[in-house]
């Protein structure tokens, strides 16, 4: 065996340049491979990382409390019991939070805008405080500091406010202005709450636009509702992956309890509002549901990328098995009379073989590892730029304002894998065409 | 020149000898020939299909606003809801003045965006107005009929104070609520509203109706513009249902696929959907879990259909349901709800029978064409406010029918909109003027002011800014009062109201569209030269984030292309190293012959070029050809938005000589670049091979 | 009779690998217009190297090459390729022949390099000597179609095509059968005769030397004989 890897690697460097220009090929397509994985990985990492600050927990169970059967709230009631019973039904929890829903006309001064309200209690959320970043002033208001102003636990205080700088933009207000929070009823009543803005952070993609926070108590005043009722559970898992499952669980174990829990549906909270209404039940039911429910209305992204990414890469990929197979035939061709010689002094076809598959391996091996590696430091060195994104249909697209590729070993490692495999198959062929050789004819092949 | 002709000999024979490599480089180009074709085209049809949609039915070709403007104006919606901030043109007027002069400006359409909400009426609303109309007709057995249906959806409430209590923080208004409800259903009020019915109406109509019920709250999205000007000028404009707001008219009209989706009694509209599914798309009820449960969500909604059966309607439908489902047992309700559990094998005799005997029983829309509705909306300074206007019928765009995003936005004429923005003609900034000084600068109380100028007209309802934005109504209070006078609904207004005054923006349309960028700059300083500052868009920066999408795409395309390019430019380079290195002897004969580098470089050149030409003659070939069979086919649009994008139910893709110009072009350069490095490798081969033995 | 080639006090070093190979060493040598020369001496004896130094192909470490009147160390790639091209004619060990052109074509090749005659002209020219070299039969026969003894006919119609003043041939026999290298020779004596033409042979075949009127002999990177 050794003496055939030595042939092997002694054919490349011989083909130097050969070699080269194959390996740049691979080195490209597997760096490619890796940046556009990471890239959805990004997009990936975006979209969990804003729905679980902003819209959900690992795991949801809210509900809809129905007065009359034509009306609806995302509401449910007794929310101790409910965190209690939810607490003992899954053991995974790694802590609960619950939030208040609301939705709500926000108006300044100069401007006024549509968001969805989240009522927190702010000196629970500690996942909320560590991935909430202040905004610099400059962010948001002209001739603003680079510096940022506020405090998220601010919030701890009554009538105040979190918004992101885009809304603080639009709005035209800064850390300690008042903005006016009015819901609208059916009947045309509107309750208003006048809050203080304590913070104003960092945007966190497309979901961040429409979303803000405020204290419990203030939803509650809003909607005047009683002081047991909260909007939703939101389960935070050690392992994001059990979600799924934590979820049947959930389901299960609260209808042993004797909770209504509603048929699942994977669509967000608020999508559900109009058909809830159009049912004729009342009273209350629980909804359990994952993360992925409460953003599917963005999984589509991810969805068309990974289409892409795979038409792309395959695409590319065959253009390169062309070029393999070309080089690896060139090569079969230029040796014919070394093949014959080593036929002659009695080296199975085999052997033949296995020297081209060495050779085409080896190859594939040390290429794409360093087009992995190549791609993974770019990909790094991408992401820690923080280049933002100019185009907003971009954004949109990508769930953030800055370019994020997020880098996993395990991908690098399978692209790597990939790839190898590929060369092999690729060269399989030319590989098989030279062990056929005669070797009489491969001593006579001299032009 | 012997010269060309022999490189061509050369470069072709060679093509020909080396077959394998000539193979895989030519299907590589052929193949990336075949993709710049086909993707540019198909994107090349999708914008001006989508450029159709947008120009035809709502933005035109250039769309102008004020310079001021905070927001982007997003006619088909997208980040910043409809309520964004475009800044106001006062004087349409002069806009349209210095506009039209422009030539190849056919026709300048005043606009602007707003949202409005209109509450629809409740069961018990429903129920009460029916009883009104029975008392005053003092028809006696209607009257007992309905009073007892009121009785029923009181007693339905009951459950309602219990369940309000499970939330609502205010339980002394719940607890009073209660009191009034059982009052209501006490015999002893019943035995006074034999005597006195109307005072028993007006208890129930103000104290109990607001507390329960209700009805649906639809939000609508319009456009308000010169609704004649508007069907004019945009050619796909269709009334479906109804009629177009007249010239001088005030009117509403609803988008027609808002009208079967949002207005559309809920039953119905599921019902159309579970039976285009079956019907048009061809899916089976049966393990798609999506139509199973509208069925199910249908079933569960049977109560819209029952509480809004009339009595003799009622008896009728449930002896026409029994004939038809003769096993169940029960009565209408059960009925009701078997009747709505369809399936693959009933639900086309079903969707009939529902058409025929249950639909003309029913209110089929929650608003009919010629009703009065009352749009509520805030004004960009937090004010609500509400006008009364007609609904006079429902338009689309022809080929756009099922495309939502050319189906959300409504129409609203010009007056009625400057009512819900909040803006003040002329006339009534004369008569506050003229007001203010009446009362000097004592204190205006707003509601006295309001009084003083429309008081008892019920046509303009508007409520105090409930507390909001102090600061505001101090604004108000001291400058300009927000106010607004209409009378009846159907008053005529003089036509030129709608050609002057206050728009939001303006749809420009072209005689001919080619020559865009030009007449926009011409607009542009047309509006500069009468001194208008002005903003000018073209139809895909105005449209909103649907605009973006084909920039998206086309991104997404050409970092394809190019990435595919690159790496084939790579493998095209290898191959034709080793094809270089494969005849070094060769080069190195020519070269001792006496052939210079240069034709040695002018010898591979030739042999790309030629092969460049042939593949993309090949791919440009396929790729006209695809392309062709896909515009006689056409590409069905699968979702709604693509059937706005592909301007109508189908796309039919066209390719221009650009497209394979450019596939050729690129096709030529990516291979002359390939080669370079390969001819010049070869033009450094020393004659001195040619006399080396092998 | 001027001195068509003169070579003064010439050395031709290559590296090999870490090495120097001393292929020429001071050699003088001067070859008068119309002479048929053959370079005699064992494999490795600097044949090659001379024919290239003479053929253009190569230029000196040291020393002075003349060709044509011409110092070739003093000249660039393009006006070594315009000397090859116009003055020298070149008939290869292994008949290189530019594989995908067929007979005619391959004899037409320098006079389309130069560029300099007409089509009428070219082809009558060509012709000419295809009827020369016997392969009439052949005109549109690709290399890989021909027998040994026929490649090497079309190499000598082509270097002989442009009317060169010297023609060089390294080992134009080494390849063939006695018989045709018999009757290569024969052609190469009689085309010499007629046209006056400079050959410069370089072998180590006996029977080639008998038809030579000067033998200048090699032997390891020296003139032993200059004939």
């Amino acid at each position: 065996m050794g003496v055939f890897l030595i042939i092997a690697v002694r054919n490349l460097i011989q083909a130097r340049r050969r070699t080269a220009f194959l390996s740049a090929a691979l080195v490209v397509v597997t760096a490619l491979l890796v940046l556009l994985v990471a890239l959805s990985a990004g997009i990936q990492e975006n979209l969990i990382r804003s729905a679980t600050t902003l819209s959900s927990g690992h795991v949801n169970v809210g509900g809809f409390y129905k007065v009359g059967s034509g009306d609806v709230s995302p509401i449910v009631t007794r929310i101790d019991v409910l965190r209690e019973d939810v607490r003992g039904l899954s053991p995974e929890v790694d802590y609960l939070i619950d939030r208040h829903r609301g939705w709500a006309k926000l108006v300044s001064e100069t401007g006024s805008m549509y968001a969805g309200l989240n009522g927190v209690d702010i000196q629970a959320e500690e996942r909320l405080v560590s991935t909430l970043r202040l905004a610099p002033e400059a962010d948001y208001r002209e001739g603003g500091g680079p510096e940022p102003r506020g405090d998220l636990k601010g919030l701890t205080a009554p009538r105040t406010a979190i918004v992101f700088a885009s809304q603080a933009k639009r709005l035209g207000v800064g850390v300690g202005d008042v903005i006016t929070l009015r819901t609208e009823t059916m009947r045309g009543q509107s309750n208003t709450a006048d809050v203080t803005v304590v913070a104003v952070a960092r945007d966190l993609g497309l979901l961040s636009t429409f979303t803000i926070f405020v204290p419990k108590e203030t939803i509650i005043d809003l909607y005047q509702l009683r002081p047991d009722t909260s909007g939703a559970v939101q389960i935070y898992l050690k392992d994001i992956d059990d979600a799924e499952r934590v979820m049947g669980e959930l389901r299960q174990g609260l209808a042993a309890k004797g909770y209504a829990v509603m048929d699942h549906q994977p669509v967000p909270f608020w999508a559900k509002l109009e058909s809830v209404q159009g049912e004729d039940w009342t009273g209350q039911r629980l909804d359990v549901t994952t993360w992925q429910d409460e953003v599917s209305f963005l999984t589509w992204i991810i969805t068309a990328f990974d289409t892409i990414t795979v038409i792309l890469v395959g695409i590319l990929v065959a253009i390169i098995a062309i070029g393999i197979m070309n080089t690896m035939w060139m090569s079969v061709r230029e040796r014919t009379a070394e093949i014959g010689t080593l036929r002659a002094i009695g080296m199975s076809r085999g052997r033949v073989l296995l020297i081209f598959m060495l050779e085409a391996t080896i190859l594939g091996a040390a290429a794409s590892l360093v087009g992995g590696l190549l791609g993974a430091a770019l990909a790094s060195g991408v992401s820690a730029l923080q280049l933002s994104i100019p185009v907003e249909a971009v954004r949109v697209v990508l769930l953030s304002d800055t370019l994020t590729l997020a880098v996993h070993p395990g991908s690098v490692a399978r692209a790597v894998g990939a790839l190898t495999v590929f060369t092999m198959l690729s060269a399989l062929w030319p590989a098989i065409r030279a062990a056929r050789l005669q070797p009489v004819t491969a001593m006579q092949h001299v032009e | 020149m012997g010269h060309l002709g022999m490189l061509l000999r050369i470069a072709l024979t060679s093509l020909v000898s080396h077959k394998v490599k000539s193979l895989i480089v030519g299907a590589i180009m052929i193949f990336g020939t075949l993709l710049v074709v086909l993707g540019t085209s198909l994107l090349d049809s999708v914008e001006r299909s989508m450029e159709e949609s947008v120009t035809s039915s709502l933005a035109g070709h250039l769309q102008i606003h004020a310079a001021s403007a905070k927001d982007k104006l997003e006619l088909f919606g997208g980040m910043g809801g409809p309520n964004a901030d475009i800044g106001t043109i006062q004087r349409f007027e002069a806009l349209r003045g210095a506009v039209s002069e422009v030539e190849n400006v056919e026709a300048v359409v005043p606009m602007g965006l707003g949202v409005g909400v209109s509450n629809t009426d409740g069961e018990l609303d429903t129920a009460l107005k029916a009883l009104r109309k029975a008392v005053r007709a003092e028809d006696a057995g209607a009257r007992a009929v309905l009073e007892e249906r009121v009785r029923q959806i009181l007693a339905l409430y009951r459950e309602e104070v219990s369940h309000k209590l499970e939330v609502q923080a205010d339980t002394a208004r719940v607890e009073e609520e209660r009191a009034q409800l059982e009052e209501a259903l006490s015999p002893a009020f019943w035995s006074r509203f034999e005597a006195d019915p109307l005072a028993g109406l007006e208890f129930l109509d103000t104290k109990v109706a607001p507390s329960f019920g209700g009805g649906r709250a639809l939000y609508l999205r319009y456009l308000g513009t010169d609704i004649p000007l508007f069907a004019d000028t945009f050619d796909r404009f269709e009334v479906v249902k109804g009629a177009a707001v007249a010239p001088g008219q005030r009117g509403f009209m609803i988008a027609d696929r808002t009208y079967e989706r949002q207005v559309k009694h809920r039953v119905a509209m599921e019902f159309d959907e579970v039976h285009r599914a079956v019907t048009e798309a061809g899916r089976q009820i049966a393990g798609d879990a999506i139509l199973e449960f509208r069925v199910e969500r249908m079933v569960k909604q049977y109560r819209r259909v029952l509480f809004q059966l009339q009595p003799a309607d009622a008896a009728a439908l449930e002896d026409a349901l029994r004939r038809e489902l003769p096993d169940v047992a029960g009565g209408l309700p059960e009925l009701l709800q078997a009747f709505l559990r369809v399936d693959d094998a009933t639900v086309v005799a079903r969707y009939a029978f529902f058409y025929r005997e249950i639909a003309p029983k029913i209110r089929l829309y929650d608003v009919q064409v010629g009703d009065v509705i009352t749009l509520t909306s805030f004004t960009r300074t937090g004010y609500v406010r509400s006008v009364n206007v007609r609904f006079t019928g429902t338009f689309t765009f022809r080929g756009l029918e099922s495309a939502d995003l050319a189906g959300v936005t409504n129409l609203v004429d010009l007056v009625t909109f400057r009512q819900l923005y909040g803006a003040q003609t002329d006339a009534q900034r004369e008569e506050l003027a003229t007001l203010r000084e009446e009362v000097s600068a004592a204190n205006v109380d707003r509601a006295g002011a309001e009084d003083a100028l429309f008081g008892g007209d019920d046509a303009v309802e508007e409520a105090a800014p409930d507390g909001a934005a102090q600061a505001q109504l101090d604004a108000v209070r001291g400058g300009e009062l927000e106010v607004e006078s209409v009378g009846d609904v159907d008053a005529p207004f003089a036509p030129e109201e709608v050609q002057q005054g206050l728009v939001l923006n303006a749809a420009v349309v072209l005689k001919d569209p080619s020559r865009l960028e030009e007449t926009r700059a011409a607009v542009q300083a047309a509006a500069a030269r009468s001194g208008l500052e002005v903003k000018v868009l073209d139809w895909q920066e105005s449209s909103g984030l649907v605009g973006q999408f084909v920039l998206v795409v086309r991104l997404v395309l050409w970092v394809a292309i190019g990435i595919i390019f690159t790496v084939a430019l790579v493998i095209i380079n290898n191959s034709m190293v080793m094809a270089t290195m494969e005849r070094t002897a060769e080069i190195g004969t020519m070269r001792a012959l006496g052939a210079q580098r240069g034709f040695v470089v002018a010898l591979f050149l030739v042999e790309t070029v030629a092969l460049g030409l042939l593949a993309g003659a090949v791919g440009g070939g396929l790729g006209v050809g695809l392309v062709a069979w896909m515009g006689s086919a056409g590409i069905p649009a699968s979702n709604e938005v693509l059937v706005f994008l592909f301007g109508g139910p189908r796309l039919y893709p066209s390719v221009g000589w650009e497209n394979v110009g450019l596939a050729v072009g690129i096709i030529l350069g990516v291979s002359l670049v390939s080669t370079l490095y390969p001819a010049v490798l070869a033009a450094r081969i020393q004659p001195v091979v040619a006399m080396q033995s092998r | 009779m001027s001195a068509i080639v003169e070579l003064t006090g010439v050395d031709k070093e290559y590296p090999l690998g870490k090495l120097v190979v001393k292929a020429l060493q001071g050699v003088d040598l001067r070859i008068e217009r119309g002479e048929f020369t053959v370079i005699a001496g064992p494999s490795g004896s600097g044949k090659t190297t001379l024919l290239n130094l003479v053929g253009c192909v190569d230029v000196a470490t040291r020393g002075k090459v003349v060709v044509a009147e011409r110092s070739t160390g003093e000249l660039g790639d393009g006006e070594l390729t315009a000397l090859r091209l116009h003055h020298l004619g070149f008939i290869f060990q292994t008949f290189n022949l530019i594989s995908v052109l067929d007979v005619y074509q391959n004899i037409e090749f320098p006079l389309l390099l130069q560029g300099k005659l007409g089509k009428q002209e070219r082809q009558e020219r060509v012709m000419g000597l295809i009827e020369q070299v016997q392969l009439g039969a052949q005109v549109h026969q690709r290399p890989n179609e021909l027998s040994g003894g026929q490649r090497q006919r079309v190499a000598i119609a082509r270097a002989l095509v442009t009317r060169p003043s010297i023609v060089l041939a390294d080992e134009p026999t080494a390849n063939l059968d006695s018989a045709t290298g018999e009757a290569i020779l024969g052609l190469m004596r009689e085309l010499n005769a007629r046209e006056e033409t400079t050959f410069i042979f370089s072998t180590h075949d006996q029977r080639v030397m008998e038809h030579a009127r000067r033998i200048v002999k090699l032997r390891d990177g020296r003139i032993e004989d200059a004939g």
